[in-house]
């Protein structure tokens, strides 16, 4: 038992470092996601598609888009330190 | 002294820290609260804000802190003697270096997830956070200009890896197509990708590839800016994917050769106070010791990390001190690690007697010694061949550099829009052609690495420009300690002093400019005047941010977190 939890530990561990790796791809991920709902919803931040009853019609389906977007926007007075984050020294 | 004993020790003294003065600190100054909400949870939302196991969260936060400057940093201190180099990692460590780790983990966490530099701005004033950007900018290029020095001078002096750094990044490139193109399954391109970098090492003995400093740099140069243009899925992410594998076996391998190995440590415990460490010149062991010894005892991008990520993927406020604190405490290990391996094979390696070590004349060790006394420790332990532990040791220490490089450049193009931006507030001048044309991605990756390489080439003594890098990490680990002092002294204490932060804040600037103007007035016609013209700004705005520092202290509380 208490080996398997060891075992355990040492996964995770293992497991922290790798994704350190994908952290980049993280970053650039979430800048997608930021595209997207301004794509779907962009009508109502003067950004001409598409049109604004389209996008009234599809906010049930991204709420968490929405979050996320509305989230990320109190974050912008911090990007620089998001990305200084991604340093390894 | 046993290398054993030493180890021993270490452990000893950090178990005893971590018990007896993290966990206080925890406790009675930032009032730990496992029952309180972790931005990971309140802010969940898949994305940014994960709640993440601990060992999870630990690993991560290590691998981004681990680099290749645990290692370099006590190679070139080993000048003042193996006994106040350890001493000193093991004091910044528990003293300077854990706190500011926790301090900058446990602000952030309290602020939902902001970075140190936010939080300067919020405690103090928004220009501290301006200057904090422009430090880290003015860091990055002295990071290129050193850390490229690592690698030139690795393949300089065991061509095989630069055949292996090479080899490695054709494999990395063949296992990310495999991976994210051909849809191959991971862990078999895994196993795969291990098998084929075990036989690039091997491989690389027989074919190294030499070819003069300058033409690396070159090299190197154009490396960095297409490294921080490619798309990351090409070349980073596999490559520091396979990375992390290298770390566990090179910490593993190094770990338990160095600790079974029992060995005597012959290097001379002491040389001298003024032993010529830094640039070949007689470098006081106070307080020029941080501009070497930068991340194994402290460092100021631990803070960076550990506020722009680690503070997101927090699960509760309970794991903030194993996480931010206990990974500076294992890095410290590191770094003992590192001293203890060329204490004990480092003269035999390096074919000099002890009373040679720090004097006048004297040049630093080099990585190669490290990587040998590595090399012969896994062979006395393991039986590994020492010509493969050689190009091991060296490739990843080679390979932490590299990644520091590939970070480097896309963070200082980041920092230098972000400078512009700040710097030029009025929309229609932002619109102005030459302002775009310097903000444009490939002019600002161009002047990072170019100004870094530059630098690189023309400081002659390697010392010399990793103590600039390191002088400038340190004041980066000042002004974030001058940060959370300041947040717990007005926000957690309502006004009252917290001197386990106040202490090490004005101790570590007060050094840290001291040693600013020492290196100024004693690396003139060593270094590039450039470098110094970039210490002599850092340390014009050090000054500025101690006054910002004591106005804040006296004006007291502003509001609650």
């Amino acid at each position: 038992m208490k080996f398997q939890s060891v075992w355990r530990l040492l996964k995770d561990f293992g497991g922290g470092l790798r994704s350190r790796s994908t952290e980049y791809i993280e970053f650039e991920l979430r800048e997608m996601e930021n595209i997207f709902p301004l794509l779907l919803v962009g009508s109502f931040v003067g950004i001409p598609s598409p049109p604004s009853n389209i996008s009234i019609k599809l906010m049930p389906y991204v709420v968490r888009e929405m979050y996320v977007m509305g989230r990320r926007a109190g974050d912008m007075d911090d990007v620089a330190g998001e990305v200084f984050g991604l340093f390894i020294d | 002294m046993p290398t054993t004993a030493v180890i021993l020790i270490a452990i000893v003294i950090y178990v005893c820290v971590y018990l007896f003065y993290g966990r206080p600190i925890a406790r009675n100054v930032v009032k730990i609260d496992p029952s309180r909400e972790t931005p990971a949870h309140r802010l969940y939302d898949g994305v940014d804000y994960v709640p993440g196991k601990w060992p999870v969260v630990f690993g991560h936060h290590f691998a981004s802190i681990a680099g290749a400057a645990p290692i370099v940093g006590p190679i070139v201190a080993l000048a003042w003697g193996w006994v106040p180099c350890i001493i000193w990692i093991w004091f910044g460590n528990a003293f300077i270096g854990a706190i500011h780790d926790f301090m900058a983990l446990t602000a952030s966490v309290r602020y939902d997830g902001k970075s140190i530099q936010w939080t300067s701005g919020e405690v103090m004033t928004p220009r501290v956070s301006f200057i904090f950007s422009i430090f880290v900018y003015l860091t990055m290029i002295l990071v290129v200009a050193a850390f490229a020095n690592v690698v030139a001078n690795l393949f300089v002096g065991t061509p095989s890896v630069a055949t292996a750094s090479l080899l490695f990044m054709a494999i990395a490139v063949l296992i990310g197509y495999l991976i994210y193109w051909r849809k191959l399954s991971l862990p078999w391109m895994t196993v795969l990708g291990l098998a084929l970098l075990a036989a690039a090492i091997v491989g690389s003995m027989q074919i190294p590839l030499a070819l003069p400093k300058t033409t690396w740099m070159v090299i190197l140069f154009f490396y960095i800016i297409i490294a921080a243009s490619l798309p990351v899925t090409i070349l980073l992410q596999p490559r520091d994917y396979l990375n992390a594998y290298l770390l566990v076996f090179f910490l593993l391998l190094g770990g338990i050769a160095f600790i079974g190995l029992n060995g005597a440590i012959t290097w001379p415990a002491f040389t001298s106070f003024n032993a010529h460490a830094i640039g070949g010149q007689a470098s006081p062991f106070w307080p020029t010791v941080p501009l070497v010894i930068a991340c194994g005892a402290l460092s100021g991008f631990h803070a960076i990390v550990g506020s722009g990520t680690t503070s997101k993927m927090l699960d509760t406020e309970a794991h903030a001190l194993r996480i931010g604190y206990g990974a500076m405490l294992t890095e410290g290990f590191v770094s003992t690690l590192v001293v203890v391996a060329l204490g004990a094979f480092g003269l035999t390696v390096a074919g000099i007697t002890a009373g040679e070590v720090g004097i006048a004349g004297w040049k630093d060790l080099g990585i190669a010694v490290f990587s040998e006394s590595y090399a012969m420790g896994a062979n006395a332990i393991f039986g590994m061949s020492v010509a493969f532990g050689i190009t091991f040791a060296s490739l990843a220490v080679c390979c932490f550099a590299l990644t520091t490089l590939d970070t480097t450049n896309r963070i200082a193009r980041f920092a230098w829009g972000d400078i512009l931006t700040r710097g030029v507030p009025s929309e229609a001048a932002r619109k102005n052609p030459a302002f775009r044309f310097f903000t444009s991605r490939w002019v600002a990756a161009t002047i990072a690495a170019g100004l870094g390489i530059y630098l690189a080439t023309t400081g002659e003594v390697f010392s010399a420009m990793w103590a600039a890098f390191g002088g400038a990490n340190q004041m980066l680990a000042a002004i974030a300690l001058m940060t959370s002092c300041i947040w717990a002294t007005n926000v957690l204490r309502g006004g009252k002093k917290c001197l386990p932060t106040l202490i090490p804040a004005f101790f570590l600037w007060v050094t840290v400019a001291a040693a600013y103007i020492w290196y100024i007035s004693a690396m003139a016609g060593i270094v590039n005047p450039v470098t110094l013209v970039i210490m002599g700004i850092m340390l014009v705005l050090s000054f500025y941010l101690l006054y910002e520092f004591i106005v804040a202290l006296k004006r007291g509380p502003k509001k609650a977190a």
